[in-house]
């Protein structure tokens, strides 16, 4: 997850602002209640999302501190403070990026050097995570095999593959935070889920073409030197997987009993995550992160 | 329960004449259930009976029109989509050797509901090529590409039933934002006045 999943400040109002920023910071500062202050760069603004949508659809109200910020500590904002429900919230989030840095591991790459300092800043927070949401952890170590073996075929199914990732973070989800036979919030977090896979996918085209790792778009369309030549050749395929993936997210989430924080959710769901979708699409370079 | 004698019709009869026999009695049975005490009791259950029958005889009769045409395994796959039994559906479908357009049209319907949209597309169009003449098939393709997958479509209405509003509700209604504005009322008008108190 790497900060697809955000609002659209043209669009947005500033009290929503304030509310997206106290459930980050809440997140950041909930990390480093539970495991310390290194894994805090695992800090992202698609689990701020996740946080906003899981206390929004359980109708929890958080409970708001004071306080300041480690990198700006005389500027005091509020925060979420720490609960047991964002306590459960960001060791999901820390379950997840362990997973992705085992998978980046085993890639064969340069860049395992980053990978593997990575792995042993955050080995600790994990098995903490793991303690306390351990059917989750299961299911995301298998959902990543089975996301491997399909890399290593060379899958050119976009969505066998991105099913993979999506199917296990919706059960991971389902299972963390008792979601009870609600088909429409699982179909929120499943299509919410791949949209975060086919963003990362679309975004690293370049950067897979160049060093010849898996990439979806790639195995399915062909192998193009750049994003710019495959997009030219497939735009039309590509914006109906990713606008269809977009629109069942905004039909499941109009179907749900989401009350309190429905103006940022609102936001994200019905401009931010169409806003990001056509920068991915339209620029033929990867994103720089965004600052909200 | 029979439901064709609530109705006052006979089980061979044609779908006019059960439509005719549910319209009449409906007008009848809408009137006794205003009726005072027990009169407008019993014409409140007497409409909801017929409600029920009418419902249930149009359901069995779409489900043997789908088994006459499609076949009986499709027809079942059919009916089980419809009570949202995916894995049912998809279990026959893989058992099922003869492939014909309406299998390819089932399973993208599984597809679409699984998430899987571009499976989901590539089997629709292989059962428009089978069967070019079905508006059923071109319809839905066309329903799939230009309606669901448009990027311009109204997101506030997506997904909700008997929605008559063309324009998107005024982006301000009024919502209580978790609690946050009664925390702070103050640094709220602030950071609302000036945007340099913006996060750095």
């Amino acid at each position: 997850m790497y900060g697809y999943i955000i609002p659209d400040k043209t669009k947005l109002y500033n009290k929503d602002f304030l509310l997206f920023r106290s459930f980050y910071c809440g997140v950041c500062k909930s990390i480093a209640a539970t495991s310390g202050n290194l894994p805090r760069f695992s800090t992202n603004y698609d689990i701020a999302f996740l946080a906003a949508l899981i206390h929004a659809y359980k109708n929890h109200m958080p409970e708001y501190s004071c306080e300041g910020c480690i990198l700006n500590p005389f500027k005091k904002k509020h925060v979420v403070k720490q609960s047991e429900l964002m306590q459960r919230i960001v060791s999901l989030n820390t379950l997840l990026s362990y997973h992705n840095i085992l998978d980046k591991i085993a890639d064969k790459d340069k860049g395992k050097l980053k990978a593997k300092l990575a792995k042993r800043v955050m080995k600790k927070a994990y098995f903490s995570a793991r303690e306390i949401l351990p059917q989750a952890d299961n299911i995301l170590q298998k959902s990543f095999e089975k996301l491997r073996e399909l890399e290593k075929e060379n899958s050119k199914s976009i969505d066998r593959v991105s099913d993979c990732f999506a199917s296990g973070f919706r059960d991971c989800v389902v299972k963390s935070f008792d979601i009870q036979n609600d088909y429409n919030f699982e179909d929120v977090i499943y299509n919410i889920a791949k949209f975060v896979y086919l963003a990362d996918a679309l975004d690293d085209i370049n950067d897979d073409a160049k060093k010849k790792h898996y990439n979806p778009f790639l195995a399915r369309y062909g192998q193009y030197k750049n994003k710019a030549e495959l997009i030219k050749e497939h735009r039309q395929d590509i914006e109906f997987i990713i606008n269809m993936t977009i629109n069942r997210a905004i039909e499941s989430y109009n179907k749900l009993n989401v009350c309190e924080g429905r103006d940022l959710l609102n936001n994200i769901f019905y401009f931010g995550l169409r806003r990001k979708a056509e920068l991915l699409i339209n620029s033929p370079k990867k994103q720089k992160r965004e600052r909200v | 329960m029979n439901y064709y004698e609530i109705l006052g019709v006979s089980p061979h009869c044609t779908q006019e004449e059960l439509d005719e026999a549910y319209r009449r009695l409906r007008a009848i049975y809408a009137e006794e259930r205003f009726l005072e005490g027990e009169a407008g009791k019993q014409g409140a259950i007497k409409l909801s009976r017929l409600d029920e029958a009418y419902n249930e005889i149009m359901r069995e009769r779409a489900q043997q029109k789908s088994s006459s045409q499609y076949g009986h395994k499709l027809g079942e796959a059919d009916q089980k989509l419809k009570n949202g039994d995916i894995n049912g559906a998809q279990e026959i479908l893989d058992n099922e050797q003869d492939r014909g357009a309406h299998w390819h049209f089932l399973q993208s319907i599984i597809f679409y509901k699984k998430g899987w949209y571009e499976e989901s597309r590539t089997q629709l169009k292989l059962a428009v090529s089978m069967d070019p003449g079905n508006t059923q098939y071109t319809t839905a393709l066309d329903r799939l590409e230009q309606q669901m997958a448009s990027k311009t479509s109204n997101p506030y209405t997506m997904g909700k039933e008997n929605t008559n509003t063309q324009q998107p509700p005024p982006y301000t209604e009024p919502d209580t934002s978790m609690g946050l504005a009664r925390c702070c009322t103050t640094l709220c008008i602030l950071d609302c006045c000036c945007d340099l108190l913006r996060c750095i």
